[in-house]
């Protein structure tokens, strides 16, 4: 029986199987259009000079990105930076309060696992409450839903702008 | 975010600076009894009413708030609270201490250039020119984070600080703009300028919400509180037109989107934005869109 450890919150670990390729998984990250495909809306990668990457093109180190609202266009979500890259299964890129996110892409029992690492998260109490749960609550729906899309086609975002409150928003 | 009921007093440690803030404050509450908050040191936010009347104190001058209004707060401004109404809502939203430089300094230098600089070692002060906006889209993105702080959204916090982050970004830009315009009124003290320039804003803000009714240059200036010849100058000097052009564009602007979005028909359009004659309608839109009513609509 595992035994029992104090929970570090100072970071958290997801992982979700798909019945896809490594290839495809990562693809799904690092690029533009793969990210429109299932995350949270609109994405643009661009250069350290500031040049749009074309949206098929992968993310370099030292790339910036910002996100785009899915229901408002033009209402930026986040920015952030992309932190690394290796070209098959290794994506690190800053989130939310800048703490680095980072991919791993590997197999498992045939299929292809993606794991999330979010760390370097403040633990004091506040934090802890909006980031820690917050975050983790937000990946948990988006890894389900690269799931849904990767494995069968189906986007689980909510597009009813009147519909508020729910998890797939 | 964090949302929080009102407390007792805002003045948490009893000091005699305005509180620093860690993160971006929403105080909201639904009261049913009034509520009061003796004079304290304010950090630098937005305050409105999400239900009835409420009035705030700032710097001693009274600020009576209701429906759309919203104040801007300075950091360091002396404020107080006063619900004058048994059913009332006063919401507070308090920005993060460092945001307005944050903000600034991206506005200034881009996004790229924030994530490359720590800003830790700038100064969190900033300056507003404080004053009531009418602004239906401010006021319901303030009651929409109330919303959002207690939503279950995939990463509703993260949304909730970009909406504020936006929100600050607009009235950072309204608030250059304004300060650029005061700066157009001839008058010697910088403080005649600043009291100048709120009522003659304020009037703005009233003709944009009745714009449909007749109402006339005493009509505008009383709401100003100043003598109508003074207050035709000031508002030519603040918006280089006068009120009168400036409620026929608002006019003429409510027309070509009932034109736009609705098939009402042109002459029930013309009553609903005020004007009595087709005629003259029809040759003011043609003036300032180059193209008649009619033939707007159908597009040629």
């Amino acid at each position: 029986m595992a035994s029992l450890t104090e929970t570090d919150f100072s970071q958290f670990k997801l992982r979700v199987n798909i019945k896809t390729s490594i290839e495809n998984a990562y693809r799904a990250w690092t690029t533009a259009a793969g990210l429109k495909a299932w995350f949270l809306g609109g994405l643009v990668f661009a250069d350290e000079n500031g040049t749009q990457r074309p949206d098929d093109s992968p993310a370099q180190v030292n790339d910036s990105y910002t996100c785009y609202s899915a229901n408002k266009p033009g209402v930026v979500l986040i920015t952030g930076k992309v932190l690394k890259v290796n070209g098959k299964d290794v994506f690190s890129f800053t989130f939310s309060k800048g703490c680095p996110v980072t991919i791993t892409i590997y197999s498992e029992q045939n299929e292809t696992i993606v794991e999330l690492i979010e760390s370097n998260l403040p633990t004091d109490e506040e934090t802890i409450k909006r980031h820690y749960v917050g975050d983790s609550k937000g990946w948990i729906f988006y890894l389900t839903n690269l799931k849904s899309v990767l494995e069968g086609g189906l986007d689980l975002r909510n597009r009813n702008e009147d519909i508020k409150n729910v998890i797939t928003h | 975010m964090l949302v929080r009921p009102l407390p007792p007093s805002f003045n948490f440690d009893k000091g005699i600076l305005p509180p620093v803030y860690g993160d971006h404050f929403l105080f909201a509450e639904n009261l049913s009894k009034p509520y009061e908050c003796a004079e304290h040191p304010a950090g630098i936010g937005l305050l409105m009413t999400g239900k009835g009347k409420c009035n705030y104190y700032v710097n001693g001058a009274k600020n009576q708030l209701d429906n759309n209004k919203v104040f801007f707060i300075n950091r360091g401004s002396n404020l107080a609270i006063r619900t004058i109404e048994g059913e009332s809502a006063p919401v507070l939203l308090f920005f993060n201490s460092r945001l307005p430089d944050l903000v600034l300094y991206s506005l200034e230098f881009g996004d790229e250039v924030m994530l490359e600089k720590p800003f830790d070692n700038l100064p969190y002060d900033f300056s507003y020119l404080e004053r009531i906006h009418a602004d239906d889209h401010l006021h319901q993105t303030i009651l929409s984070l109330i919303e959002l702080g207690a939503s279950c959204s995939s990463f509703a916090s993260l949304q909730a600080d970009m909406t504020i982050r936006n929100l600050f970004e607009e009235t950072l830009l309204k608030n250059q703009d304004a300060y650029k315009r005061s700066q157009n009124i001839q008058a010697v003290k910088s403080s005649t300028r600043l009291e100048i320039f709120k009522r003659v804003a304020s009037a703005k803000d009233w003709m944009e919400q009745h714009y449909q009714t007749d109402i006339s240059l005493e009509d505008i200036s009383s709401t100003a509180a100043m003598n109508s010849q003074h207050f035709l100058r000031m508002f030519k000097q603040v918006y280089m037109i006068t009120p009168h052009q400036y409620l026929i564009d608002l006019k003429l602007k409510k027309a070509k989107e009932l034109l736009e979005t609705t098939r009402i028909p042109i002459s029930n359009v013309c009553q609903t934005i005020g004007f009595e004659s087709v005629f003259s309608f029809s040759v003011l839109f043609k003036n300032r869109f180059g193209t008649a009513p009619s033939y707007f609509r159908k597009g040629e």
